[in-house]
């Protein structure tokens, strides 16, 4: 089962897929918190500056 | 626990009533039936006189070890024709296993040797149970020959140690059409691959919580991650190449902070045509190109060589394509994967500071978002990015954060819409984007979506949109640039209120709106800009909101050469507005103001009276410079022309007339000197004024020569001008009162003192 689906929140969008067991057993309320949880994940890489040095010639 | 040996050449082993078995090396069987617990051995002594020999396997007993190389003259071909299993470990000599449909399963499996040996996969797999140890150790290859489908499954379920898979570090006669596929079970221990294993799938299944070791992979087939694992951070690449298969990855959500390449390039030793086929000779590190593979092979002398052909035959340093050619090859040009093919499942976030080397073929966001710390493509191999409606995040600093340098020879192409958003949000270094050469079709959005760093955009390359909305910094052309930062969409500046200008950025090219079909904008936000805009080609370009470039003559020129520009009824300052060439263009300047803060003796506003089309209701335009400056337009009619600086405004061309309805000044002195070699000046309205000790200067281009201004009817009434060699004409009365007269004038009434009133008498 995929399931494709995009959140945009704060002006990011992320475009993205649940690939699950056909026989899984989530609750409709479990797949849209795993939907959320993903996009918070990637948000947080992508808010977050992780500053390369300048390097000094 | 008995160690038995094969003996006696073919045979089958059952279950029961083996007659192969003995307990010594060539040794005398007897009625012996290993089963858990026992060794089996197959060894030097296995065939009759050491000559080769088959087994067919049938037993459903477990034995825990097994051992399996050739006799000594001959080959052991150890063929599955039932599931087979040992608990221990399975040591793989020589010879030949044949799996068929069955499953071989070992807690260990161990085949590092450089003997001739062979497994035809069939349908079967190989399954290893083992854990906390070198459960999979294929690390020398030499000599392996893998057929059918190479799948090994390793079901593992607990947490405990440390798994290695000591697999090939060199694709030799594996390559990719032997390249085996490991899927692990899920479980929860860690796993370190060898660096430089070639695999085909790797695969962890759903609920995976393994701590993965990062090596260097070079994968041919598809890359399955499981949401609660780690792969730990590191420099090691992974590789993807197929030239067979597409590859999809699916990370589940896992960040992939180590380096990727999709593709390759190499640069051959030599290439040998012969008729009917060509040969590549090429460094053995590259060694990907399985037959069937397509690859492109460009820049070759001469160009017959050249384009995208299928391998028929490759090894570690050859590979020959069908073709018929026959000429000397004097430059060798490169080689590149052609039908390299990676798609995207799920969204991919690679480290924010790691890098994705995209060298040939295609990259499939198939909608998804992918993310990554740099994106380069510096190659000379064709590639493309199926954008659908999926984006690429660039997350980096510091760095040049996207290179695609691919020339008109070695396209780069794409399809959907592109969105890139450089997304880094820190303060530090400098940020470079260098975009594909200068093709309109096939050139790029970039959306900076936030930081307070410095951004630079290399000139003379193409771009799509660039939009800083959300970024803070100062940005400019890269200094080293060699023309400008050509667009083909629209440009958007950061909002005001940051620095102005390109700072210590500052560069002689700017932007270039070269469209030959789209309606371009151009949205400053109030930026100031120290950079010359060209707008060319046949789209158009609008201004949404007021533009401001900088007073310098060298770097704050907006040229006009072609299409349609509007000012959009927004202001527009510049030190010089330049259309005067002969490119068919339609110049909007409806309800604006534009501002010539610079010039020089003959340009400012100039433009050419060829192929030029106006829309000037409501337009006024205004020269503030101390210095002088130029107004040249002679086809338009210009509602209003005001000189609001202190310096000189030369007006008209020569032989031609200029006609402004309105000529007129707001500072005072000033000159306002016409062109003498020019036909004439026409006004409506000519409200030029001096103020008393502050005369502005009426007067030709040319000392002792007459420059003409005309005006149809009425009169003119003007104060404390000095006017020289100024012949006014064309119907009107021409007064000027509280001005001098310096000479060589006709046509005018001046007078030094009082009002019109009192002149009255002196008229007379």
């Amino acid at each position: 089962m995929i399931i494709d689906y995009t959140i945009t929140q704060n002006g990011y969008t992320f475009s993205d897929a649940l690939i699950l067991d056909d026989d899984n057993t989530l609750t409709p309320e479990e797949i849209e918190a795993m939907k959320q949880a993903r996009f918070d994940k990637w948000y947080k890489i992508i808010t977050t500056p992780v500053d390369n040095p300048v390097f000094q010639e | 626990m008995a160690t038995y040996y094969w003996v006696t050449g073919a045979g089958t082993w059952s279950t029961t009533g083996n007659t192969h078995f003995a307990t010594s090396s060539g040794g005398t069987p007897t009625a012996n039936n290993p089963t858990t617990g026992d060794t089996v051995v197959f060894d030097t002594n296995s065939g009759i006189a050491g000559a080769s020999y088959a087994v067919t396997v049938t037993t459903t007993n477990t034995v825990t070890t097994v051992t399996l190389a050739n006799p000594s003259a001959g080959t052991v071909s150890f063929n599955l024709g039932a599931n087979f299993s040992n608990t221990g470990t399975f040591t793989f000599t020589s010879g030949a296993i044949s799996l068929s449909t069955y499953t071989l399963s070992c807690n260990i499996f161990s085949s590092t040797n450089s003997n001739t040996r062979s497994i035809a996969f069939g349908t079967g797999n190989i399954t290893v149970t083992g854990n906390a140890a070198t459960v999979w150790n294929m690390a020398t290859a030499t000599g392996f020959t893998l057929t059918g489908t190479p799948q090994v499954n390793l079901t593992y379920t607990g947490s405990t140690g440390t798994r290695i898979i000591a697999h090939s570090t060199t694709a030799g006669s594996v390559g990719e059409v032997g390249a085996v596929s490991f899927t692990f079970s899920a479980s929860g221990d860690a796993i370190t691959i060898n660096n430089g294993s070639y695999i085909k799938n790797l695969i962890f299944s759903s609920g995976s919580t393994n701590t993965v070791a990062n090596s260097t992979l070079y994968v041919y087939g598809n890359y399955t991650l499981a949401s609660g694992m780690t792969i730990t951070a590191g420099t090691n690449v992974t590789n993807l190449f197929s030239g067979l298969n597409q590859q999809n990855i699916t990370t589940n959500n896992v960040t992939l902070d180590f380096p990727i390449n999709i593709g390759g390039t190499v640069n051959p030793t030599a290439i040998t045509g012969n008729g009917s086929t060509v040969t590549v000779t090429y460094s053995a590190a590259f060694s990907f190109p399985a037959v069937g593979s397509k690859i492109t092979v460009a820049n070759v002398v001469p160009a017959e060589y050249n384009g995208t052909f299928t391998v028929t035959s490759s090894s570690n340093t050859t590979l020959t394509y069908s073709s018929s050619i026959t000429g000397t090859v004097t430059t060798f040009g490169t080689i590149s994967l052609a039908s390299c093919t990676v798609q995207l499942q799920d969204a991919m976030t690679m480290g924010t500071s790691r890098t994705l080397a995209f060298n040939s073929g295609t990259l499939d966001l198939n909608n998804k978002t992918f993310t990554t710390g740099i994106f380069t493509a510096i190659t000379s191999a064709p590639h493309s990015i199926l954008f659908g409606t999926g984006t690429i995040n660039i997350a980096s600093n510091n760095a040049t954060i996207w290179s695609n340098l691919s020339t008109a020879s070695t396209p780069f192409t794409y399809t959907g819409t592109s969105k890139i958003n450089c997304t880094y949000s820190g303060s530090v270094g400098t940020r470079v984007i260098t975009s594909q050469q200068q093709t309109e079709a096939n050139a790029l959005n970039f959306y900076i979506t936030a930081g307070s760093d410095n951004f630079q955009i290399n000139g003379n390359r193409g771009y799509q949109t660039i939009d800083f909305t959300g970024f803070t910094g100062t940005f400019g052309i890269v200094p080293a640039s060699t023309g400008n930062a050509v667009i083909y969409q629209n440009l958007v500046l950061p909002a005001a209120g940051v620095a102005t200008g390109f700072g210590a950025n500052s560069a002689t090219y700017g932007f270039t709106f070269g469209s030959a079909t789209n309606s371009q904008t151009f949205t400053s936000n109030g930026y100031l800009l120290d950079t010359n805009i060209l707008k060319q080609a046949a789209g158009s370009l609008t201004l949404v909101g007021p533009l401001t470039l900088t007073s310098s003559v060298s770097t704050g020129q907006f040229t006009f050469t072609g299409g349609t520009f509007s000012t959009g009824g927004y202001a527009l300052n510049c030190a010089i507005f330049n259309f005067q060439n002969t490119g068919t263009k339609t110049l909007t300047l409806t309800n604006s103001t534009v501002t010539i803060s610079g010039g020089t003796s003959s340009s400012g506003f100039s433009g050419s009276n060829t192929n030029t089309t106006y829309n000037l209701t409501g337009s006024n335009i205004v020269f503030t410079t101390s210095a002088t400056t130029f107004f040249n337009a002679p086809i338009g009619v210009f509602p209003q022309v005001t000189m609001g600086g202190t310096g000189t405004l030369n007006i008209g061309q020569a032989s031609a007339s200029n006609t402004i309805t309105t000529l007129t000044n707001t500072t005072q002195p000033c000159t306002i000197s016409l062109l003498a070699t020019a036909t004439q000046l026409n006004v409506t309205n000519f409200n030029v004024n001096g103020t008393a000790g502050n005369l502005v200067t009426l007067n030709s281009t040319v000392p002792g020569t007459q420059a003409t201004i005309s005006k149809t009817s009425g009169q003119v009434s003007v104060n404390y001008l000095n006017i020289q060699d100024s012949k006014a004409t064309g119907g009107a009365a021409w007064d000027a009162y509280y001005s001098t007269n310096s000479g060589n004038n006709t046509g005018w009434f001046i007078s030094s003192n009082l009002s019109n009133f009192l002149n009255l008498f002196d008229k007379q």
